[in-house]
């Protein structure tokens, strides 16, 4: 991973914190009417999403899937729009922060109900297959969403059919506040996807430099008509599972995996990276502020529709 | 005699059926989560353990098969899904297993398993979160269901169908669970939910209506009541009774219908209720002219506040609905000022 690919995931990344940051920020006003699933703290894998750029791939995600729709290079306008209900939304309004789609970067829509995008991702990966596309699709999941009878019959269709299709499982170890170990037998996601044959790697720590190596590797695999690849990232949701909340004062996460995700912030682990390969200080700063400003305009634009649409008094 | 809420009579009826039967347990994702599943669900597992109070893998449709295993051994199961929607993953083992596993072993299990499928509404719930095809489980011949509109009648759901040896769905509304009534609740008649019930008296108009537009229809007639107009508010809580002398005592005296689907008319429990109205008629001097009908608009549900303003039908649209029946000049009432996505102050989001 070059130093320009290191800067667009970082890029990638900011944009993303600063996108949730703004929901979460201003979620209390009451203008985003919809249960909101925060990706802060989870910005690893769309941004390394993004420096594997390709509109013609597909990717199809979750309840948790603000991150996967800008990482594939979603209209950050019709995001926000659609949060706002508003009618120019990249799903017109109707789907909310849990429907997103854009077909024109190859997002091929999320959905709410845990396990049900990740057959179609399969089917996406069939219809590449069969029409002899050089593409492949992601198909983005959560660790809630292996307990689904579902994700194994798709991955075992994979298999059979040896499609083009990398799974991504971001495991953040929890489903709403529930953690793994009541939840699975076998805590290896890496025994489960090796049994379907799925070509398996795994992240521990955010340690993004593996990541985009295992990922490239995985691109080939698929791309081959070897069968599909399953790459496990561990990760950590900042906020509570649903809502702009911080809810770590319910104390369902031990404080010793709260305190060793505070060391890997993507973030921070991305900034040094930069200010070792020599971008300065303040040029990686100025650069911050101007994704700031930027999501900050555009994110206000949706409010503003908003409140107009809604015949509200602008504070 | 006490008031309890909604959520408050069904937690303390899983209490009572968790205790009187060693041999009952409570299945659900969040069942022992900090927000225990709306509330309902506190005290459970500090009580009972967790050996019978399951927190479960997300594996809807397993989760359902595990259940009909227990009940076939003669555990009581309560188990319960957070949303209708996700439940609809497990319409396999509760529509090819559930429902005809006695049936198709021409044996009489008695199967006390009770389904809980709570429904949602409003903060932009949307297509995938605010889905209530109670009707349509109603139609399965096999299983037992009921919408209970108030704490009381909920309360003998849980009993009901934790005791009943047959599988029971219990629907259940999100914008019901802070609703109150005065309860004695040592005392209540659990077989109250098997009949049909006047919630308000009257001679001049019929409303049928249940579930969570009870509330609903019961304000407009009382705000109607001031103006001189009796309403017979009638409802149910058992979907699966074929019984509707009730309603057809009731037009013989108003000769007039309201009717009130809480979800989509097409295919609805409220249809077939029709149908039977129909057979009925020749007595009734019901005057068809003014039969009316208010659902939800047949489309899915959109996320947005936007569109969602006029889906649900609201005391207020009732009122007026009535004043054109009836051909007359009633005020209409200007409600406090609240966002139509809520219900209520008690509301905060984000689920
Ligand atoms: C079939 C189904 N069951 C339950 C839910 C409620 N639900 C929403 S998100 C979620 C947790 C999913 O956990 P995971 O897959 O790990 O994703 P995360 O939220 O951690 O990103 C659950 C249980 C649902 N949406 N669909
Ligand atoms: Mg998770």
């Amino acid at each position: 991973m070059n130093d320009q690919l290191v800067l667009l995931a970082f890029k990638k990344a900011c944009e993303i914190r600063e996108a949730e940051t703004l929901i979460a920020e201003n979620y209390n006003k009451g203008y985003i009417r919809c249960p909101v699933h925060l990706s802060i703290g989870q910005e690893l894998v769309p941004s390394i999403l993004f420096s594997f750029h390709d509109v013609n791939d597909f990717a199809i995600s979750t309840h948790r899937s603000h991150a996967h729709y800008l990482g594939k290079g979603g209209s950050l306008q019709r995001f926000f729009d659609e949060l706002h209900g508003l009618p120019s939304g990249c799903s017109g309004g109707k789907g909310g922060s849990m429907h997103l789609i854009d077909e024109s970067v190859g997002f091929m829509g999320s959905t709410a109900i845990v396990g049900n995008s990740i057959p179609v991702g399969v089917g996406l990966a069939e219809a590449q297959k069969l029409s002899k596309s050089k593409n492949l699709t992601y198909i983005f999941l959560g660790d809630g969403a292996t307990e689904e009878g579902v994700f194994y019959e798709s991955i075992n269709y994979a298999y059979v059919r040896k499609l083009p299709c990398l799974f991504i499982v971001e495991n953040n170890e929890y489903s709403v506040y529930t953690p793994l170990k009541p939840r699975q037998s076998c805590l290896k996601l890496e025994n489960k996807a090796k049994a379907f044959n799925a070509h398996y790697s795994q992240n521990l720590l955010h340690e993004y430099k593996s990541l985009f190596n295992a990922w490239s590797d995985a691109i080939k695999y698929v791309k081959s008509n070897a069968g599909p690849a399953l790459i496990e990232v561990f990760t950590n949701r900042k906020l509570a599972h649903c809502g702009p909340e911080i809810d770590d004062n319910l104390g369902y996460r031990p404080q010793k995996f709260l305190s060793k995700w505070e060391k890997y912030n993507i973030l921070d682990i991305y900034y040094k990276s930069l200010l070792e390969a020599g971008y300065s200080k303040k040029y990686l700063e100025d650069l911050i502020s101007e994704i700031r400003q930027n999501c900050t305009n555009i994110y206000f634009k949706s409010e503003k529709k908003h409140i107009i649409l809604r015949g509200l008094n602008e504070s | 005699m006490e008031n309890y809420n909604y959520t408050k009579s069904i937690n303390l009826a899983l209490h009572e059926n968790m205790k009187l039967n060693s041999r009952s347990v409570c299945i659900g994702l969040g069942i022992n989560d900090p927000k225990r599943i709306f509330g309902t669900s506190i005290g459970l597992v500090e009580a009972f353990g967790e050996e019978r109070c399951i927190e479960p893998p997300t594996s809807e449709n397993a989760l359902t098969g595990i259940a009909l295993g227990l009940a076939l051994q003669s555990y009581s199961v309560c188990l319960t899904h957070q949303r209708f929607d996700f439940a609809l993953l497990s319409f396999d083992q509760l529509i090819n297993s559930i429902s005809k596993w006695s049936f198709m072993f021409n044996k009489e299990y008695k199967i006390s398993l009770l389904v809980r499928l709570i429904i949602g509404r409003g903060w932009g719930q949307g297509p995938t979160h605010s889905q209530s095809y109670h009707s349509f489980l109603s139609s399965l011949p096999g299983l037992q269901i009921y919408y209970p509109s108030s704490p009381s009648s909920a309360f003998a759901t849980i009993s009901k169908g934790m005791n009943s040896g047959k599988p029971t769905i219990m629907i259940e509304h999100r914008w019901l669970h802070n609703t109150n009534e005065l309860l004695d609740i040592s005392n209540i008649d659990i077989d109250i939910i098997d009949k049909m019930k006047i919630i308000h008296h009257g001679d001049d108009i019929t409303i049928f209506t249940y579930g969570y537009m009870v509330p609903e229809a019961f304000k407009a007639s009382q705000y109607l009541k001031s103006f001189d107009i009796k309403v017979e508010l009638i409802s149910m809580d058992n979907l699966s009774m074929k019984n509707i002398d009730t309603i057809i005592d009731s037009i013989s005296k108003t000769h007039r219908l309201l009717i009130i689907e809480p979800y989509y008319m097409q295919c609805s429990i409220t249809t077939n209720i029709c149908t039977e109205i129909l057979k009925k008629i020749t007595n009734t001097n019901l005057d068809l002219s003014s039969l009316e009908v208010l659902s939800l608009p047949f489309e899915n549900e959109s996320t947005s506040y936007f569109d969602t303003k006029d889906r649900y039908v609201t005391w207020v649209n009732i009122i007026n609905k009535i004043a054109d029946q009836l051909n007359q000049e009633i005020p209409c009432p200007t409600p406090k000022e609240r966002p139509h996505d809520v219900p209520g102050d008690w509301f905060k989001g984000p689920f």
